[in-house]
């Protein structure tokens, strides 16, 4: 759903062990690896972690073409329960950018985690990013974010942690587009939402097993630790077939 | 960000549109900015008396600094505010 763009050469690999896995690496040099996709349907947190979220076959890869450009796309259909859900990512042939896209090919209830409007969490979670840099690196980052992308913008050092409030980047209904660097300043890495801008934000996903969701939201839900754009926390239903593309 | 920009635009077959504040940085005292009511508070002490005080101060540094403006956005929160 959000979208990558680096000012180097964008590349996007396979992990390995975990379906759905993969590493951004700008130049040949890892930034990120991916954390755990999740998705709550039915208010239960299926998660890559434990397998509650399940690969239904293996992912396959498939050139393509649409308004961007040339892409190789790489999907992933995984069953929450019964309900299917879709991930896929599109690295483009002109270099620099890459889409990630979650599907509810049939639609999905109960997605909420919470009621508590800015949460900092969400309830779906693809391209699910480790928040921890790959290697060690050091890195710094600017957010957008509030009324007018302009009140609640803030930067400073990328907290690399498992915290539940992320690494410092805001989260929740609030939250907007962020750009990542390094210490030298030569690259940058936009992450971004590409759609459904009132609805695709960045947050914290949740840990597997029961949402946590109540009426008045005195039960917050926990971060399973891994930095992800999707559905807001408390979006309590799918429509059939809808897409939240990078 | 030029090319995360250039990117959105052509995904939703849109183009920026000709603004002068859009094509050129510029200075926001808006809510959020830096000197949004705390002009006076987070400059050391004195150096701005008045909001115009402050505005001139952000011109001396911005050509002290290189940094080049071509515009300050005077919200409306400033130019009738209390304080």
């Amino acid at each position: 759903m959000p979208t990558f763009v680096a000012a180097g050469q964008l590349s996007l690999t396979a992990g390995t062990g975990t379906p759905g896995a993969w590493q951004i690496a700008i130049d040949n040099k890892a930034w990120f690896s991916s954390g755990n996709a999740s998705v709550t349907v039915g208010g239960r947190t299926y998660s890559a972690a434990d397998g509650s979220l399940a690969p239904k076959g293996q992912a396959v890869a498939a050139a393509g073409t649409d308004a961007l450009g040339a892409f190789t796309a790489t999907t992933q259909i995984w069953a929450a329960g019964a309900t299917p859900y879709v991930t896929a990512s599109r690295l483009y042939a002109a270099g620099g950018f890459a889409v990630f896209e979650q599907r509810f090919p049939s639609g999905a209830a109960g997605t909420n985690v919470t009621h508590v409007k800015g949460a900092p969490l969400v309830s779906s979670c693809y391209p699910a990013i480790h928040p921890r840099p790959a290697g060690g690196r050091k890195l710094g980052y600017v957010w957008w974010g509030g009324r007018a992308f302009l009140e609640g913008s803030r930067g400073g050092a990328w907290q690399g942690g498992d915290s539940r409030n992320g690494p410092g980047v805001g989260l929740g209904d609030g939250g907007g587009p962020y750009v990542v660097f390094g210490e030298d300043m030569v690259y940058s890495l936009v992450f971004s939402p590409a759609s459904n801008f009132m609805i695709n934000t960045p947050g914290m996903s949740s840990r597997p097993g029961a949402a946590g969701a109540n009426a008045s939201g005195q039960s917050a839900p926990t971060s399973d630790g891994s930095l992800c754009f999707g559905l807001d926390a408390p979006v309590e239903s799918v429509p059939v077939v809808h897409r939240l593309p990078g | 960000m030029l090319a995360w920009g250039e990117t959105m635009r052509k995904m939703y077959n849109t183009q920026r549109p000709t603004d002068f504040t859009t094509e050129w940085l510029g200075f926001s005292t808006d809510n959020g900015a830096y000197f949004y009511y705390g002009w006076n508070q987070s400059y050391p002490s004195g150096a701005h008396k008045t909001y115009q005080d402050a505005l001139l101060g952000v011109h001396d540094y911005a050509v002290k600094a290189d940094i080049p403006y071509k515009s300050i956005l005077l919200d409306s929160w400033w130019s009738v505010g209390t304080r």
